[in-house]
């Protein structure tokens, strides 16, 4: 039994074929081939499978693809622009806010809904909200720093 | 028991109550409400549960956002936590509610996770999540409580038979508040008080809040009894943040002019359901806030505890939350 | 001068700057291609039936009705992984740990494994397999494990001559030197102390996953995320009775490994059913199976003696190290007794370690393995002694610290090392001025990684545009494409943008052993610096050929040909344009032992504040100062400082193996094995020290492990600073806290 669920991927209309149960993550990764959206636990704890649904961050992997019906959804790949990285991702970068680069694409996107509702947060701020994304490579030191300078760029734009 | 794929099941998205409880009558015990799903599609990925039908609320009109009513607000059962974080009444004057919504799980959860699914969700002992015929799962052990037993997250009060402790965050809050529940079904709507809606092992071994088969929470009262009253929330984990209570404390203290003339304590973590410390309550009111009156009502806060082979540190935690409560709400 | 190793002290233009990325863009897009980003045309999906038992005999596998079912594709179990390996050794143990063989001895072990269309199909098959079990006792703790009479985990394991009863201690190793019990004859004050550690896991974010494909010619390709791609193809070869040149293994991008990436776990199992189905299989471990199934590191139990005289100086040191090693033999035990005193300078020293078997699954590395144990509890008696003779933590330490000269206490005479520079900056580190508030406490540790070289091989080849390709075999975990183009660009004397790094898969490079022992950038880095120099010795022969003069005559300098009494000097560019035309391709290459990896020392500063009424733990300051030899890229360098400590902060605060008393994983997933998050953390200072390491062009130290050996201890000296209990059993979560401050106070209490 599968059911047809269409929303907007990265700005383009995708439909899909999915089983009620099938999960967003699953979708997007095996069914639609996005794979920039990682799978590190399948149970919401490490926020490698961040996206954004409608705006807001969201784990795909807690999410059944069904709820994504008619929805806006953007993956790590549906960020850069013309051939230009966004700020937050330049960021990211520039900022070595990465080392093995697994937690990224979910770090970037919950990184991004905090910007969009504190256009400039503290160090505090980033922290906390960060509860959500596990990194076990960096001590979290240079993502702060990034997401700090990615605001900041973000501002300014 | 490997984390698996979730088993089939029909999904349903009804639109209006009715056709909800069309979908429960239809289902019976293969039908499963979800609002939310964080708490949900946990049990599913187990395979500790599986539905044949599952209802999932979010389509259903009029169960998310804060009114304001004549006698405080009414909030849908269906409103997210970080909705509830950022509304400008609830900070305004339910603040206990709010950092207690800001204590669950982490920012994604939240912009996902509902108060009624928090309200509702399942306890996390290991053992009957792990699936585990125990008596809350129709079994007749319980594991935990066994002598080979790991109980450190376990309960101190109201034990019978079953040892599980209520996981909520928002729970003592709302009790805390006095708040009500709104539970309606075909029959129609009954109010139940947050206090009574929270049930332990003693009423109904299998379920932790009154809500009966074919019911549905749909909304939340908080009175203005306590609005805007002098608050505290703190809750102790093993990690500080991303994680279940050990022990949690929510306090509404009605403070004048330095004298405490009402108060609702209440703990999470130590017992099936939200704890009220009503000894506590009782020997503060009408006493000045300050360190002695807290240290009286932490002293008259673990009376009766009955701790398991590995959760004795409960028993100070509890003392030293609610002197914190009492002290600097 | 073209493998000379030795340290030149030469002048760098771009090593030691703040380079970007190479794989930043790829990483911050998506566009990066991990073990489970793969996928190949007709790939089954694979999955593994584990046994939910601690110990068992397995009496019969019956899997008729799995076979039958639609869709399945092939069933395995070890009666399809014939022995190649002899039937006994490190080889034949990896065999029976990926797939047990008429028993099972740990919660999780794999007993069968399907490949199936889809995974819905393969899970429906794990459960029409039947296993017959016979359920045996089990022990899961070190402790337990050594008690006469305690369920014994390999019968065939007997600890000293074969005609003794099998015991659960694998193997007993001693170091050290003089005569400790004399030493402490002469101590005036003896501390003696015992220690605990909970088993703890490496948490890479990344579960292993592997994309597995053997063709009816019995030629294979294995797509896999792993610290050691030519490791990996040697295992699974001989595993699965493969000729080593058949089998191509590509490391994919690796989303963190720390050592739990240095052993296979599924692969061969991928393989074997890839081979028996004729179609490529993808095989993805979940979170919980990556818990119960791949490699924590040990738990352990260790008691300390410490004796010194009244001055200061530490005369006698003695450990017994009983560390857990699963249901395997390993060396986990030795490298802890090496490691433990090897920052001090002592007479009479000696340590035990004790290879102790558990019903656990098989231990496997965990960046600077065992050596975090060990300082745990060699530190925390340090610190205690200084507070019994009344004298400073680390004038303490610098009064008894290891220097040049020194002989360490597992063998070697130390060269030029970092102990005492690193005691020296903390102590001038104004961190340690900073005032403490209320419930605040500081604690200093010292830690020691041996640090390794080994095997390598490199590829440097010219293109005819003049930019470079760099092909090495040791996986990039955390920068080392940066540093090793740095390093290539610094030789060639080119622009770092030029250079183009590329880990290999085995069919292209020689053998590389596997990114470890923080070997990555020190070996490949010396093999690219000889692959430079190679390359360079034909860029002044095509050179030469050019002017029509001697090759002696030409040298190499800033990136350009250049001889006496030519104006005119031949860049790069120039020679490697015209190369078709002067000999053909330009290529350096490189195959070497990297030896003389130099040894790395760090000093770490940790304050805390502990909530005497909670329990809680909050580490609110912390400081690295660590010895990097040179550090090629800083901001590396200060990463892998930054992210060894934070992983040692969750150690030491909140994680741990929970195992019920029925031998079975109660926590298998990131919710109740509580790695730290973010706000867990505070900001964490470094600060890079460079002694230059001898036996390296560059004096290139390994710095990748070391960082994770300090914190242990450095939180429990701070807690016990803090909060006035000294805490002897990690992870310090709030309730043991909680209970060891009730404890403590309920004994300072008046009795009676």
């Amino acid at each position: 039994m599968t059911v047809t669920v269409s929303f907007v991927l990265n700005g383009e209309d995708v439909s899909v074929d999915v089983e009620p149960r099938t999960l967003l993550v699953e979708a997007l990764r095996d069914r639609l081939r996005r794979t920039g959206t990682h799978v590190g636990c399948d149970t919401s704890q490490c926020g490698a499978c961040v996206v954004h649904v409608d705006g807001r961050s969201v784990k795909s992997c807690s999410m059944l693809a069904v709820q994504a019906e008619g929805a806006e959804v953007v993956t790590i790949e549906g960020l850069a622009k013309g051939g230009r990285l966004h700020p937050m991702q330049e960021a990211f970068r520039e900022h070595h806010g990465l080392q093995c680069g697994f937690c990224t694409p979910g770090m970037i996107m919950s990184a991004l809904d905090l910007v969009s509702q504190n256009p400039d947060p503290d160090e505090n701020q980033i922290r906390h909200w960060l509860e959500g994304n596990l990194c076990r490579c960096t001590g979290y030191q240079n993502i702060v720093r990034a997401i700090k300078a990615g605001a900041q760029a973000m501002r300014s734009a | 028991m490997l984390k698996d794929m979730m088993t089939r099941f029909e999904l349903y998205r009804p639109t209006a109550l009715a056709d909800a409880y069309e979908l429960i009558d239809q289902f019976g015990a293969g039908a499963w409400l979800m609002a939310g799903g964080q708490d949900s599609l946990d049990w599913f990925k187990d395979r500790a549960k599986q539905p044949r039908a599952v209802i999932e609320l979010s389509q259903i009109e009029g169960m998310t956002g804060v009114r304001e009513t004549a006698d405080g607000v009414e909030i849908g059962a269906l409103t997210t936590l970080a909705e509830i974080e950022e509304n400008a009444l609830v900070r305004e004057r339910y603040g206990l509610l709010v950092s207690a919504a800001s204590h669950v799980a982490s920012p994604q959860i939240r912009n996902v996770g509902t108060i009624g699914g928090n309200l509702c969700q399942d306890t996390r002992c290991w053992y009957y999540r792990a699936g585990l015929s125990c008596y809350r799962a129709g079994g007749n052990i319980c594991y935990a409580d066994s002598p080979e037993g790991m109980n450190r997250e376990h309960c101190l009060f109201g034990a019978s038979r079953c040892v599980a402790v209520s996981p909520s965050d928002t729970a003592p809050a709302l009790v805390a508040l006095d708040a009500s529940m709104v539970v309606s079904s075909r029959k129609g709507e009954r109010v139940v008080r947050a206090e009574r809606f929270f049930v332990g092992p003693d009423v109904d071994i299998q379920r932790m809040t009154a809500l009966q088969p074919g019911e549905i929470l749909t909304a939340i009262r908080i009175p203005s009894a306590f609005s805007s009253a002098n608050f505290y929330f703190e809750k102790v984990a093993e990690r500080k943040t991303w994680d279940f209570a050990l022990v949690s404390v929510a306090a509404a203290l009605r403070i004048e002019s330095g004298t405490i003339r009402d108060a609702r304590i209440v703990c999470g973590g130590v017992e099936c359901r939200p704890r009220r410390m009503r000894d506590a309550e009782d020997a503060i009111r009408g006493r000045e806030q300050n360190a002695e009156t807290a240290g009286a009502a932490a002293r008259r806060s673990a009376g009766g505890a009955r701790p398991l082979r590995y959760n004795e540190y409960k028993i100070p935690l509890v003392e030293n939350l609610v002197t914190r409560a009492v002290r600097d709400a | 001068m073209a493998n000379d190793s030795k340290f030149t002290n030469q002048k760098f233009k771009l090593v030691g700057t703040r380079v970007m990325r190479p794989d930043g863009v790829d990483k911050v897009t998506g566009r990066a291609r991990y073990g489970a980003d793969a996928s190949a045309p007709g790939q089954l999906v694979g999955a593994i039936l584990r046994s939910p038992h601690a110990h068992a005999t397995i009496r019969k596998i019956d899997t008729q009705k799995a076979e039958k079912l639609k869709g399945v594709k092939a069933v395995i179990t070890s009666a399809d992984l014939p022995d190649f390996t002899g039937g006994e050794g490190e080889l034949y143990n990896v065999l029976e740990n990926c797939m047990a063989r008429g028993r099972a001895l740990y919660d999780g072990h794999a007993v069968a494994a399907v490949a199936a269309v889809d995974a819905e199909t393969a899970r429906r098959a794990l459960k029409l397999i039947k296993v017959d079990y016979k359920v045996l006792p089990h022990v899961t703790d070190v402790d337990l494990a050594i008690k006469p009479g305690a369920p014994v985990v390999q019968p065939g394991v007997k600890t000293k001559d074969k005609k003794a009863a099998p015991t659960n201690v694998a193997n007993v190793t001693t170091y050290g030197h003089g005569d400790v019990e004399a030493g402490f004859g002469k101590a005036d004050v003896i501390i003696e102390k015992s220690y605990k550690t909970e088993q703890v896991h490496q948490g890479y974010i990344e579960p292993h996953a592997c994309l597995a494909s053997v063709g009816p010619d019995g030629h294979g390709e294995l797509w896999v995320t792993t610290q050691g791609p030519f490791a990996y193809r040697n295992w699974c070869a001989t595993l699965l009775g493969m000729e080593m040149s058949q089998l191509k293994v590509t490391s994919s991008e690796i989303g963190g490994g720390f050592g739990g990436k240095t052993h296979v776990w599924i692969e061969p199992i991928a393989l074997a059913l890839s081979r028996k189905a004729n179609r490529p299989v993808k095989l993805v471990m979940s979170r919980e199976e990556v818990f119960r199934a791949s490699g924590p590191t040990s738990p352990t139990s260790i008691d300390v003696r410490l004796g010194a005289t009244r001055d200061g100086r530490i005369v006698a040191a003695d450990a017994a190290m009983r560390y857990g090693n699963g249901a395997f033999p390993g060396i986990w035990g030795e490298v802890g007794a090496m490691a433990a005193w090897a920052c001090y300078d002592i007479e009479n020293v000696r340590s035990v370690g004790y290879e102790v078997l558990l019903n656990r699954p098989k231990v496997a590395a965990y960046r600077a393995p065992s050596a975090p144990m060990a300082a745990f509890a060699v530190e925390s008696t340090v610190t205690l002694m200084a507070e019994a003779l009344g004298m400073d933590p680390v004038e303490f330490r610098l009064k008894n610290a290891a220097r040049e000269g020194t002989r360490a206490s597992y063998g070697p005479t130390y060269g030029p090392i970092g102990i005492v520079p690193t005691l020296e900056a903390v102590k001038k580190h104004p961190h340690m001025r900073a005032r403490l508030g209320k419930n605040q406490g500081r604690g200093v540790a010292c830690g020691f990684w041996f640090n390794f070289g080994g095997q390598t091989c490199a590829d440097l080849i010219i293109d005819v545009d003049g930019t470079v390709g760099l092909s090495v075999g040791t996986v990039d975990v955390g920068g080392a494409r940066a540093s090793l183009s740095l390093i290539a660009a610094e030789e060639l004397g080119i622009p770092y943008e030029e250079v183009r790094c590329n880990i290999a898969d085995t069919a292209s490079l020689g053998h590389n052993d596997m990114t470890d022992g923080s070997r990555g950038t020190f070996s490949s880095g010396m093999a690219t610096i000889f692959a430079a120099r190679d390359a360079i010795e034909q860029l002044r022969v095509r050179a030469a050929k050019a002017w029509g003069i001697d090759v002696k005559n030409v040298s190499w300098k800033d990136g350009k040909a250049i001889a006496k009494g030519k104006r005119k000097s031949l860049t790069l560019k120039e020679i490697a344009e015209a190369s078709p035309n002067t000999g053909g391709p330009i290529s350096g290459h490189s195959q070497v032992v990297a030896d003389g990896a130099g040894v790395s020392f760090a000093s770490h500063i940790c304050d805390v504040e502990v909530d005497p009424e909670t329990g809680g733990t909050k580490v609110v300051r912390y400081t690295v100062v660590q010895d990097a030899g040179k550090a090629v890229h800083p901001d590396y360098v200060e990463g892998q400082f930054q992210g060894g400590a934070a992983q040692g902060i969750g150690w030491a605060l909140n994680e741990e193996y929970v195992y019920g008393k029925d031998g079975r994983l109660q926590n298998p997933g990131f919710l109740d094995y509580r790695i730290p998050v973010c706000s867990d953390l505070p900001f964490i200072d470094t600060q890079i020290l460079e002694i230059p390491n001898p036996n390296h062009p560059y004096g290139i130290r390994g710095v990748g492990e070391t960082s994770i050996v300090p914190p242990l201890a450095a939180i429990a000296n701070a807690v016990s600073d803090a909060a006035g209990v000294r805490m002897t059993h990690v992870p310090m979560s709030p309730p043991r806290v909680l209970a060891a401050i009730k404890a403590s106070r309920a004994e300072k209490a008046p009795t009676g």
